[in-house]
C-alpha cells in the first residue's frame, strides 16, 4: 500500500501537481490553512459527508462553483500509474468544480488509490454516470510554439491531500514534465528545493 | 477549400519553403515532439506490446464495423443519446444545422474536431448566422486568422509567439506582448465568457464504447470539459471508425495516445461522457446528440485502405515526417496533412483530386515506426503510388523514364555505361540548362559497387 500511495505522489508531481499527506480527516484543517489564504472564494460542493464536515472559517464560501478561486473536493479515486484523479457526477455532484476554479483541491482517502484505470473502470461498472471525467495535472496547453503554459480554461493548480497512515509522511509540490526538467514559469509556486522532498518514512 | 482539381501539391510546397515565418516555426517546433515522445514511450514497459493489442482491436472493429457501430448506437440510445446517422457531409452538416435552428442556438462554442474540420461545420453554421467559436487555443488563433489547421494536435504549429502576438493585439485589442503566458491569459479570459454565455456546445470524439455508448474525449486545456459540460445542448460530431469495443480498451488506448500526441504520461483531462445528465447527477449537458459521420469510411473499411481507419489522430507521424516538418500541414490542401494525411484524404477523396500528395513522402518509414496502431504507411503509399501509375494520374514523360530507369537500372553494365556517360555530359546541363528543369548532383563517374570495391583494394 504505501509503495502505490509513493507511486500515485511521484506520478502527481510529475504531472505538475502538489501531493500533500495527512493521517487523518482530523488533520485536514492544518494542511488546507496552508493552501487556501485567508479570504479566498472557495467552493465546497458538500455531497459527502468529509465535504460536509469541512468547516472552512477562514475563507469566503461560493456557492456556485463559477464565482470560485478555489474549489475543495473529495474526489472517488486516484489512479498510481498516472497519477490521475477522478471525479464523477454522481451524488449532485457539479464536475465543473474542478473546472472553473483557479486551483483544484482534491481530497482522497488513500485506501481509494488503486494502480490503474482498468480498476476504475470495472468499479463503475457497465451504467457509469453521465459525466466521468479523469483529471492528471493542472490544465496546460502547448499550442504557441510548443511552449509548455499552464492554467488555460482549467485550474492552473492542482493540490492533492491523501488521507491514511501511510500518506501522512508525504509532501511536495508538483514538477513538470516527465523528469521535472520543466520548471514552471510561475516563480512564486515551485522552486527547485521544493521538488525534491521525498517521501522516504 | 477549393473543390475539383488535384491538389498543387508542389505548388505549395514550393511556396512553403519560400516562407521564413513558416520555416522558422516549424524548426522551433518539431524538434521538441520527437524527444518528449521518445522518453514518454521508454517510461512505459511493454508500449510494443500495447501497440500490437491496440492494433488488432481496431483492426477487429474495422472488419466488424456494422457490428460494432451497431452497438455502439443501440447503448448510446438506451442512455439518452440522440444518434443521428450521416452518409455524407452535407447531411452531418444539415443534420446539426437544423437541431440550432429548431433551438434558436446563436452562440456554440467548439472544441477540437477534425471531422467538423473535415465537413466543414462552421463555414454552414456561419452562413446561418450563428457564431461557432473554437476554443482549443491553436484553433482559435487558427480560427482568428482565417485559416484552418495545419496539425491535427497542434493547429497552429505553423504560426510563431510573434505572430500570434501581432493576431491577438489585432484582432482582439489587447496589447502587444510576445509573452506566451501572457497571451493564453489573454485567451483564457476572452473565452471563458463566451462558455458561459453559449447555447450549445460541439465536440469531437477520441473514441465511442460500444460497451456501454460512451464518448471518450482527451484534452490538455480543459476546453473540452467545457463545451461538453456547460452549455445545455451538447452536439457530438463523430465518425464511425472511432468505435471501440470496452472500456477496458479505453484504458488501453489511453497509454498510447497522449504518449504518442504530445509525449505526455497522460493528458491533463480524459472525460467520459454517457448520455445527458441523469436524475441526481450533477453534471452533463440537458440534451446530447451525436452525429455519426460515414462520408466513404465504410466504403474504405472494404478497400485495401481499410488500415488507415485504425488512425486515432496522434500527430506521431507527421512530427517526425522529413516532408511534412519542411512543408508544413497546409501544402496538403486538406483537413489531414502528412503521411496519415497522404492515406486518409486519397481514400476519402480519391486520387483524381490527391494524387499529387502521394508523391510528398521519401518513403523514409519513420511514421510507420512511431505510429501507435501500427497502420503500414509506407506500404500504403507505396500502394498509392502504384495505383496513381495505373490509372495513368502520373505525366506520360515520368513513366516512360522510370520504365526505361527501373530496366537500366536493373541491368548493372547498361546502368554504369549510362552513369559515365551522364557524368560526362553533365557539363553541357549548366550550358544548356537541365532537361527535367532541376538541378541534380552530377552523376558520379564510377557506379556505387566499383566505388565501394575500390575503397575496399586500397
Ligand atoms: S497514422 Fe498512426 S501515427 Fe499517424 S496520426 Fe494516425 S495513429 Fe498517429
Amino acid at each position: 500500500m504505501r509503495e502505490r500511495i509513493e507511486r500515485f505522489a511521484g506520478r502527481v508531481r510529475d504531472a505538475g501537481g502538489s501531493v500533500h499527506g495527512v493521517p487523518d480527516e482530523g488533520s485536514l484543517a492544518q494542511v488546507l490553512r496552508e493552501i487556501l489564504p485567508e479570504g479566498a472564494a472557495v467552493f465546497v460542493p458538500k455531497v459527502t459527508d468529509l465535504e460536509r464536515g469541512l468547516s472552512l472559517d477562514w475563507v469566503r464560501s461560493v456557492e456556485d462553483p463559477k464565482d470560485a478561486a478555489v474549489t475543495v473536493e473529495e474526489v472517488e479515486f486516484g489512479i498510481a500509474e498516472t497519477g490521475t484523479v477522478v471525479v464523477t457526477g454522481r451524488d449532485d455532484r457539479p464536475v465543473t468544480g474542478s473546472l472553473l476554479a483557479e486551483r483544484h483541491v482534491a481530497i482522497l482517502p488513500e485506501e481509494r488509490v488503486v494502480e490503474t484505470m482498468e480498476e476504475v473502470f470495472r468499479t463503475l461498472g457497465e451504467d457509469p454516470p453521465a459525466n466521468v471525467t479523469f483529471i492528471t495535472g493542472p490544465s496546460r496547453t502547448a499550442d504557441i510554439e510548443l511552449t509548455l503554459t499552464i492554467g488555460v480554461h482549467g485550474p492552473s493548480a492542482l493540490d492533492v491531500v491523501l488521507v491514511g497512515e501511510n500518506s501522512a509522511a508525504i509532501s511536495g509540490l508538483g514538477n513538470m514534465g516527465e523528469k521535472g526538467e520543466e520548471r514552471v514559469s510561475k516563480g512564486e509556486k515551485y522552486t527547485q528545493e521544493e521538488v525534491s522532498h521525498e517521501d522516504e518514512k | 477549400m477549393k473543390s475539383g482539381g488535384a491538389i498543387p501539391f508542389r505548388e505549395n510546397a514550393k511556396r512553403s519553403l519560400r516562407d521564413p515565418d513558416l520555416r522558422r516555426a516549424m524548426r522551433a517546433a518539431v524538434g521538441t515532439f520527437g524527444s518528449k515522445r521518445e522518453s514518454a514511450v521508454q517510461s512505459l514497459p511493454g508500449f510494443e506490446e500495447y501497440r500490437e493489442r491496440a492494433a488488432e482491436t481496431k483492426s477487429k472493429v474495422i472488419e466488424n464495423l456494422e457490428e460494432f457501430v451497431n452497438l455502439f448506437r443501440e447503448k448510446a440510445r438506451e442512455r439518452g443519446v440522440v444518434v443521428h446517422d450521416a452518409p455524407d457531409a452535407e447531411t452531418a452538416r444539415k443534420i446539426v444545422g437544423d437541431l440550432f435552428r429548431e433551438r434558436g442556438v446563436r452562440l456554440a462554442v467548439k472544441s477540437k474536431s477534425m471531422v467538423t474540420e473535415e465537413i466543414h461545420l462552421n463555414e454552414h453554421l456561419e452562413k446561418m448566422g450563428i457564431e461557432v467559436l473554437e476554443t482549443d487555443l491553436g484553433e482559435y488563433i487558427v480560427q482568428l486568422a482565417k485559416e484552418s489547421p495545419s496539425h491535427i494536435i497542434v493547429p497552429a504549429i505553423h504560426r510563431d509567439r510573434k505572430q500570434v502576438a501581432k493576431l491577438f493585439s489585432e484582432k482582439l485589442g489587447v496589447p502587444y506582448t510576445e509573452d506566451v503566458e501572457e497571451l493564453t491569459k489573454v485567451a483564457r479570459r476572452t473565452l471563458r465568457e463566451k462558455f458561459l454565455a453559449a447555447d450549445a456546445g460541439i465536440s469531437g470524439a477520441n473514441f465511442l464504447i460500444a460497451q456501454t455508448g460512451s464518448v471518450a474525449i482527451f484534452t490538455n486545456e480543459g476546453n473540452g470539459r467545457m463545451v461538453t459540460t456547460v452549455p445545455k445542448l451538447h452536439v457530438v460530431v463523430t465518425s464511425v471508425e472511432k468505435v471501440i469495443p470496452s472500456l477496458e480498451d479505453l484504458a488501453l488506448f489511453s497509454r498510447l495516445l497522449p504518449r504518442s500526441a504530445t509525449g505526455q504520461v497522460m493528458s491533463s483531462y480524459l472525460s467520459l461522457i454517457t448520455g445527458p445528465r441523469r436524475e441526481g447527477e450533477g453534471t452533463g449537458a440537458e440534451e446530447v446528440h451525436l452525429v455519426l459521420l460515414d462520408n466513404g469510411r465504410r466504403d474504405i473499411a472494404r478497400s485495401d485502405y481499410r488500415d488507415i481507419l485504425r488512425c486515432i489522430r496522434c500527430g506521431a507521424c507527421m512530427n517526425v515526417c522529413p516532408v511534412y516538418r519542411v512543408v508544413g500541414g497546409h501544402a496538403y490542401g486538406s483537413t489531414y496533412p502528412g503521411p496519415m494525411g497522404i492515406v486518409l484524404t486519397s481514400a476519402l477523396q480519391g486520387l483524381e483530386k490527391s494524387h499529387p500528395i502521394v508523391d510528398g513522402s521519401t518513403l523514409c518509414g519513420a511514421c510507420a515506426e512511431v505510429c501507435p496502431v501500427k497502420i503500414p504507411l509506407v506500404d500504403l503509399i507505396l500502394a498509392l503510388r502504384r495505383e496513381k501509375v495505373r490509372r495513368g494520374l502520373t505525366p506520360a514523360l515520368e513513366r516512360a523514364g522510370m520504365r526505361a530507369f527501373g530496366k537500366a537500372a536493373s541491368v548493372p553494365q547498361i546502368f554504369s555505361a549510362y552513369q559515365q556517360y551522364a557524368h560526362s555530359i553533365w557539363p553541357l546541363a549548366k550550358i544548356f540548362g537541365s532537361p527535367a528543369g532541376k538541378k541534380f548532383p552530377r552523376p558520379e563517374r564510377k557506379s556505387f559497387v566499383k566505388r565501394v570495391r575500390d575503397a575496399g583494394e586500397d
